[in-house]
C-alpha cells in the first residue's frame, strides 16, 4: 500500500469504520513503516476521540419541554391545518373554475357590447329612411337637404358604441322600456330634421362648461336668410322652427333651424 | 407511551396522521433530541436550535404524508428538514455576527475538576473548530461523527452520493486537524510550563 491509497483509507480507518479486513491490515501496516501516515493516522485517532467525547457531552441535549407542549398544541389544532390543507388542494380547481366563469362572463359581456353597435348601426340606418324620405319634400330647400343628409350620415358612421348612454345600455335589457324608448325616439326621428348647430356672430366663443340651455322658439323664415340658408320665397310668411343654445350669460349662441 | 415504543416509526407517524396524539408524541421524543442536537451543532445556539426543531415538527404535523419510507428512514428524513431551514438561517444571517454563548457543560461523573476543566476546554475547542468549518463540510461531520450516521443516511439527509459524503467527511476532518493543530502544539502539555532564565 502507498501513501496516496492510506489517505484515503485513514478516514474510515480512525473512524473504526465497516472495512475489509485484509485492507485494514495493509493500512495498519503501512502506518507503522510510514511515519507521515503513522501520524496521520495517530492525528485522525485523536480526532475522532475528541468528536465522540464533544458528542457523548452533547448527548444529554434535548429541546425544551415548552417546546413539546407548544407542539402538542399545535397538533390539537391541526384540523384547522387540515383545512388550509384541503383548501390548498382544491385551489387549483377553484381557480379553474372561477377563471372559466369569468371567461364566460367576459363573452357575455362582449357580446352584450357587440349587440348595441349593430343595434344602433341598424337604428341610424333606420333613422336615414325618414329623413330621405323628408328630404324627398320639395318644401325643403336643397341644401338644407344636403346638410341634413350629410349630418345624419355622419353621425350614424362617427357615432361609436361607447358613447352610448347607460340609460340606453339599460334599456335595452329591460324589453318593457326598451320599446317605449325606442318608440319615442322613432318618432322624434319621424318627425324632425335639423341642420347644424350655426354660431351666432354677435356671441363670443362659447365655453360648454359655462353652462346654458337650448330654447326651441318659432322665427320668421326670413331668419334663415341671416344664416346662408336658401329661403322658399313662396313661403316666406310661415314661420320655422329653430333650437337656439342660449349662454348663462343669457345671450344666444347657436342656432339650429328644425323641421 | 410504552406501548408506542415497540412501533416503527412509519406506523406512529400513520396513528399521528390520522389523529393520534400520543402517536405524534411518542415520534417527537424519539427524535427531538437528534434533531435538536444536529441543529446546535450546526449553528452553535440555542435557541436557534429550538427554532429549528419546532420548524421540523411543525411540517410534520401540517404534511405527514410528505415522509417517504421508501427514501429513507424517518429519522434522515427529519435531519433534511433541519438541514434545510438551518441552511436558510444562513443565509438569512450571513451579515450579523453571533454573539457566542458559552455552551452548558456538565461534570462527568467520577471527574475530578481539573479533569473536568480540560475536558471541556478539549470540547469547547473542538466544538469552535467545527462550528467554523464551511457549511457543507460542517454537515458532514455533524451528521456521520456527532450524530453517527452511515454514509448512506447522510447521503439522504444531504441530498446527495454517498461518495460526495465520504469526500466531504475526509476533508471536514482534515481541516478540522489542521485548526485543532495550532492549539495542540501550543500546548505544553501537562505539568510543563514554559520559562525563561533570567540568571
Amino acid at each position: 500500500m502507498n501513501c496516496e491509497r492510506f489517505a484515503g483509507l485513514v478516514t474510515d480507518l480512525a473512524r473504526h469504520g465497516i472495512m475489509e479486513a485484509q485492507l485494514r491490515e495493509e493500512a495498519l501496516n503501512h502506518a507503522h513503516e510510514c511515519e507521515r501516515c503513522g501520524m496521520r493516522l495517530n492525528g485522525e485517532l485523536a480526532l475522532t476521540a475528541k468528536l465522540r467525547m464533544l458528542a457523548e457531552r452533547m448527548n444529554q441535549m434535548r429541546a425544551s419541554q415548552e417546546l413539546e407542549e407548544r407542539l402538542k398544541i399545535a397538533f390539537r389544532s391541526r384540523e384547522f391545518l387540515d383545512t388550509r390543507q384541503k383548501v390548498g388542494v382544491f385551489r387549483p380547481w377553484t381557480t379553474a373554475a372561477a377563471a372559466a366563469v369569468l371567461i364566460a362572463l367576459g363573452i357575455v359581456l362582449a357580446s352584450w357590447r357587440v349587440a348595441p353597435v349593430n343595434e344602433e348601426g341598424d337604428q341610424s340606418s333606420d333613422t336615414t329612411k325618414p329623413v330621405a324620405a323628408a328630404l324627398s319634400d320639395d318644401s325643403i330647400p336643397e341644401e338644407l337637404a344636403e346638410k341634413v343628409m350629410e349630418k345624419g350620415e355622419l353621425e350614424a358612421a362617427a357615432t361609436p358604441p361607447a358613447r352610448q348612454s347607460p340609460r340606453k345600455r339599460r334599456g335595452k335589457r329591460n324589453p318593457a322600456v326598451e320599446t317605449r324608448r325606442g318608440s319615442d325616439d322613432l318618432d322624434y326621428r319621424e318627425i324632425e330634421i335639423a341642420t347644424d348647430f350655426l354660431p351666432v356672430n354677435y356671441g363670443g366663443p362659447m365655453n360648454l362648461q359655462d353652462g346654458g340651455q337650448i330654447v326651441r322658439v318659432e322665427l320668421p323664415r326670413a331668419a334663415l336668410l341671416n344664416f346662408g340658408l336658401p329661403v322658399n320665397m313662396a313661403r316666406v310668411d310661415e314661420r320655422v322652427k329653430a333650437d337656439v343654445v342660449i349662454g348663462a350669460d343669457g345671450l344666444a349662441r347657436a342656432i339650429r333651424f328644425v323641421q | 407511551m410504552t406501548a408506542f415504543s415497540a412501533q416503527s416509526d412509519s406506523d406512529l407517524l400513520r396513528r399521528a396522521a390520522a389523529g393520534d396524539e400520543d402517536a405524534f408524541c411518542a415520534i417527537y421524543r424519539r427524535h427531538q433530541a437528534s434533531i435538536y442536537r444536529f441543529a446546535l451543532q450546526m449553528t452553535g445556539s440555542t435557541s436557534q436550535a429550538e427554532d429549528v426543531t419546532q420548524e421540523v415538527f411543525m411540517a410534520l404535523i401540517r404534511d405527514p404524508s410528505s415522509f417517504d419510507a421508501g427514501r429513507g428512514t424517518l429519522r434522515a428524513f427529519l435531519l433534511g428538514i433541519a438541514r434545510n431551514h438551518v441552511l436558510r438561517r444562513f443565509d438569512k444571517d450571513r451579515y450579523y455576527v453571533p454573539i457566542d454563548v458559552e455552551a452548558e457543560t456538565r461534570p462527568a461523573a467520577g471527574e475530578g475538576p481539573l479533569d473536568q476543566v480540560s475536558r471541556d476546554e478539549v470540547i469547547e475547542t473542538v466544538r469552535r473548530a467545527i462550528l467554523s468549518l464551511p457549511e457543507n463540510y460542517r454537515e458532514a461531520v455533524v451528521l456521520c461523527d456527532l450524530q453517527e450516521l452511515s454514509y448512506a443516511e447522510a447521503a439522504v439527509v444531504l441530498s446527495c452520493a454517498v461518495g460526495t459524503v465520504r469526500s466531504r467527511l475526509h476533508r471536514g476532518r482534515a481541516m478540522l486537524l489542521e485548526k485543532l493543530q495550532p492549539a495542540r502544539q501550543s500546548d505544553p502539555g501537562p505539568g510543563v510550563k514554559s520559562a525563561r532564565c533570567f540568571a
